[in-house]
């Protein structure tokens, strides 16, 4: 967690852009706050990510059956007071699965695109600083990466490595990479040119402390952003690829995997793709609502409205 | 992503489905959907059912089975053998052409021949013929194959699909003859849309009682739900592989009715006997009782197909019909484990293919459910078909889902390819020298009785070897439009549309 930029850290770059240096971080978390609101719909995102986190925590106690556990003698049962969500083709429960699954689909989410900031964001900001020849030959390799469409690649990540849901959180990782690095670069370019930085490079601060101290946390921001709205799109992609039978393995409860052999009884029973899907749906859609009161919270060009 | 868009067709589809819409198919096509495309229509390279449905309206054998399992004439008319067993004379029938015109007689059926034998061919299926040491013309309508030993299978292997006669045209160079069949059969091969559909027309110049339907389409639809879809929105006729789930629907509407046959396919678990640990026979024998067949049959399968322990199908003749399952015994399954050393069960891999047969992906993860019972910790991989199949040849794989059939009815085939040390489908990797000895024998062997009680010998040691557990034997469920009549359907999973009325 070290390189990633905390929310303070986010928050006291909104107060520095307005304020002079050394305003109060609790002056600028209401700040954060009061404009994180403005978004309506972000509090009941972020409140409904945090349910699916609670309900990843507390897993074991919320499941009410074995996620693995068939049971032959009742298969493909539709919701009742038994299993409330009803069972699978092999009598295994539906709702202690789908409770199950968030954890792994939460995992899929965050470690993917925590691999792509630890590794994109540095290539980024040293392209970005050091510029010149480095910089080229950074980004012509990344713009080789972006080349790429993002499932195409992941797929053929997973052919090489093998299916399995750590190849798919690799996978995910990798194509995500170039976007945290377009953009810390970006970031960089414009901080750069600030005169705190050309203050800390006149005062000869080492280059190391110099990006660390005062270059990442000033284009924290945007990246928090962007991270926010990867993780719901890796998410989707992660259980798209499990679907395709390249991510989790069986007996797995990963809800994409549950859409691919739940679809073979759609007719029969729907409760087997309503309720992952419905998971995949809700879970993709706080973060997205959350993401977008992140945005409106950080940017600060709406700071200025108040 | 993906995921979602495609859950998102299939109940678009599903909404269609309910709407009374009744896009009927033209009153001459038949439109069959399955759930795979072939691969080859060239017959001495066929391996796969899909293309054996398509290559079996396309060529004719020499002999053929009937509605009833007995061998009946096709383009022999009848037949006989010498009295050293060793040559078989078939004579001919007259005034037949292929579809490209050129005659059929002894000759074509001699180049027929020598094009599977032919080394140069490279047949992954020549050792069926390979029986056969040569091809005599007699004259332009009679023809005798020659065997170096008395082989008395020989008019049922004949039969076999890989054995059907093809055009001369196949030995044009840069024919394409896997893309452009020619053969005599009652349907003519049209078109070829890779994926999606291949089109057979009638063959106005048949020798036999002419089709009344003009056209077939074979469809490929690969969701088993999109299938059972289309066939009730009556987009299609027929269709393959019913799931036993949508049993009870498609059996409660009028509009659609189910054709259901037993199969000669048995459904198995192969073990690969040389790989640790199962090349102990306690270990093999401790998981056939850790599997509960009889709920995999009943909780996954919906207590469709048959149920037994023998490695042949019992409706095969001369198969052995009084092998039962190993019996579910958990506490008998640890004990076996402990004392061929593994108190604390061991890891393994179980590869299944998807789709490809009755629930095979959900019976893998059931006997996943069950192995963990004993201690046996089994981690699933399920790769393409081709990379299955590749994986399979190579014998490498501890555990796999298989399936095998018996096209031609005669135990000899199978008994060939599956139990001899040499056959080309071990991949049990199973060897007993006696066995080996048993299947040559039996091949010598004219008196029916006398060979069936040679072949329930080999069956027996199958069977207390536990080289594969046998979970069931397969159903074939199709279902067709209730104005669809004439659809056949044999236990060797041959499915003939030739008489096919539409009303």
């Amino acid at each position: 967690m070290n390189d990633i930029p905390s929310f303070t850290a986010a928050a006291h770059v909104v107060a520095g852009a307005n304020a002079a240096e050394g305003t109060a971080r609790r002056n600028g978390l209401a700040i954060f706050w009061r404009q994180f609101r403005r978004s309506q719909l972000a509090l009941p995102g972020g409140l409904l990510v945090l349910a699916f986190v609670l309900v990843a925590c507390f897993a074991p106690l919320i499941a009410t059956h074995d996620p693995l556990k068939n049971d032959l003698a009742r298969t493909l049962m539709p919701p009742g007071a038994e299993n409330w969500f009803g069972t699978d083709e092999l009598g295994r429960d539906v709702l202690s699965r789908v409770v199950y699954g968030a954890r792994l689909s939460l995992s899929e989410g965050l470690v993917a695109v925590l691999l792509a900031l630890a590794a994109g964001v540095p290539i980024g900001v040293v392209a970005g600083y050091v510029g010149g020849r480095t910089d080229m030959i950074i980004m012509r390799l990344i713009d080789v990466l972006m080349a790429f469409p993002g499932v195409l690649l992941a797929i053929a990540i997973i052919s090489v490595l093998g299916p399995s849901l750590f190849n798919v959180i690799l996978a995910v990782a990798l194509y995500t990479i170039p976007i945290f690095a377009r953009l810390a670069r970006g970031a960089t370019l414009s901080v750069k040119e600030e005169p705190y930085i050309e203050a800390c490079r006149a005062l000869g601060v080492p280059h190391l402390r110099t990006l660390w101290r005062h270059v990442l946390p000033n284009i924290a921001a945007p990246i928090l952003v962007i991270a926010a709205l990867r993780v719901a799109i890796s998410i989707l992609t992660a259980s798209s690829l499990s679907f395709l039978g390249l991510g989790a393995q069986p007996p797995s409860p990963e809800w994409g995997a549950m859409l691919a052999s739940g679809r073979n009884y759609i007719l029969i029973a729907p409760h087997l793709v309503i309720f992952p899907g419905l998971a995949i749906v809700l879970l993709v859609f706080g973060l997205n609502l959350f993401q977008d009161g992140l945005r409106i919270a950080l940017d600060p060009k709406t700071t200025d409205l108040r | 992503m993906l995921g979602t868009c495609r859950c998102v067709a299939v109940l678009a589809a599903l909404a269609l489905g309910i709407t009374p819409v009744a896009a009927q198919t033209p009153k001459g096509t038949l439109v069959f959907a399955s759930g795979g495309d072939a691969d080859t229509l060239d017959p001495h390279f066929i391996l796969e059912r899909p293309d054996v449905r398509v290559s079996m309206h396309i060529h004719e054998n020499l002999v053929n089975f009937d509605q009833n399992g007995e061998l009946k004439p096709e383009l022999a008319e009848s037949w006989s053998v010498s009295d050293d067993r060793l040559t078989w004379t078939f004579n001919l029938r007259k005034g037949v052409t292929f579809h490209d015109g050129t005659p059929f007689n002894a000759e074509a059926v001699k180049q027929s021949f020598e094009r599977i034998l032919d080394p140069a061919t490279a047949s992954p299926r020549r050792s069926i013929a390979s029986v056969i040491s040569a091809v005599k013309v007699i004259d332009e309508y009679t023809v005798a194959l020659i065997t170096d030993k008395p082989f008395a299978p020989l008019p049922s292997q004949v039969s076999m699909f890989n054995l059907a006669i093809v055009g001369p045209a196949a030995k044009t160079p840069g024919a394409d003859y896997a893309r452009k069949p020619v053969g005599t059969g009652p349907f003519k091969f049209a078109a070829w849309q890779v994926g999606e559909k291949i089109t057979l027309v009638r063959n106005e110049a048949y020798w036999g009682p002419k089709p009344a339907i003009e056209r077939i389409e074979f469809r490929v639809v690969p969701e088993d739900s999109a299938r059972v879809l289309q066939l009730m929105s009556g987009e299609a006729d027929v269709i393959a592989n019913v799931p036993p789930a949508m049993l009870p629907q498609l059996k409660s509407s009028s509009a659609v009715k189910v054709i259901q046959e037993t199969s000669f396919r048995t459904v198995l678990l192969g073990v690969n006997n040389k790989i640790k640990p199962f090349d102990d026979l306690r270990v093999r024998q401790a998981l056939a009782h850790a599997i509960d067949t009889s709920s995999l049959v009943k909780g996954v399968l919906r207590g469709i197909p048959k149920h037994g322990g023998g490695i042949e199908a019992p409706d095969i003749p001369g198969a052995r019909k009084d092998l039962p399952p190993y019996a579910h015994d958990t506490a008998k399954a640890r004990r076996l484990l402990a004392e061929a050393g593994y108190p604390n069960g061991f890891s393994t891999t179980l590869m299944t293919p998807t789709g490809r047969f009755m629930n095979d992906r959900q019976l893998a993860e059931a006997i996943q459910a069950q192995a963990r019972e004993v201690g046996i910790d089994i981690k699933i991989e399920a790769p393409e078909w081709a990379t299955y199949n590749t994986l399979l040849n190579k014998r490498e794989v501890p555990l796999f889902l298989s399936t095998k059939g018996n096209p031609t009815g005669d135990l000899d085939l199978t008994m060939h390819l599956v139990a001899h040390s040499a056959g080309q489908m071990n991949f049990y990797n199973w060897k007993n020298p006696k066995a080996d000895q048993l299947i040559e024998t039996q091949r010598g062997t004219t008196d029916r009785e006398q060979r069936y009680a040679l072949l329930s010998e080999i069956q027996q040691s199958f069977y207390d070897e536990v080289p594969a557990i046998v979970l069931f034997y397969d159903a074939q469920l199709y279902a067709a439009r209730s104005n669809v009549t004439g659809v056949r359907v044999q236990p060797n999973e041959t499915v003939t549309f030739t008489h096919v009325r539409k009303n």
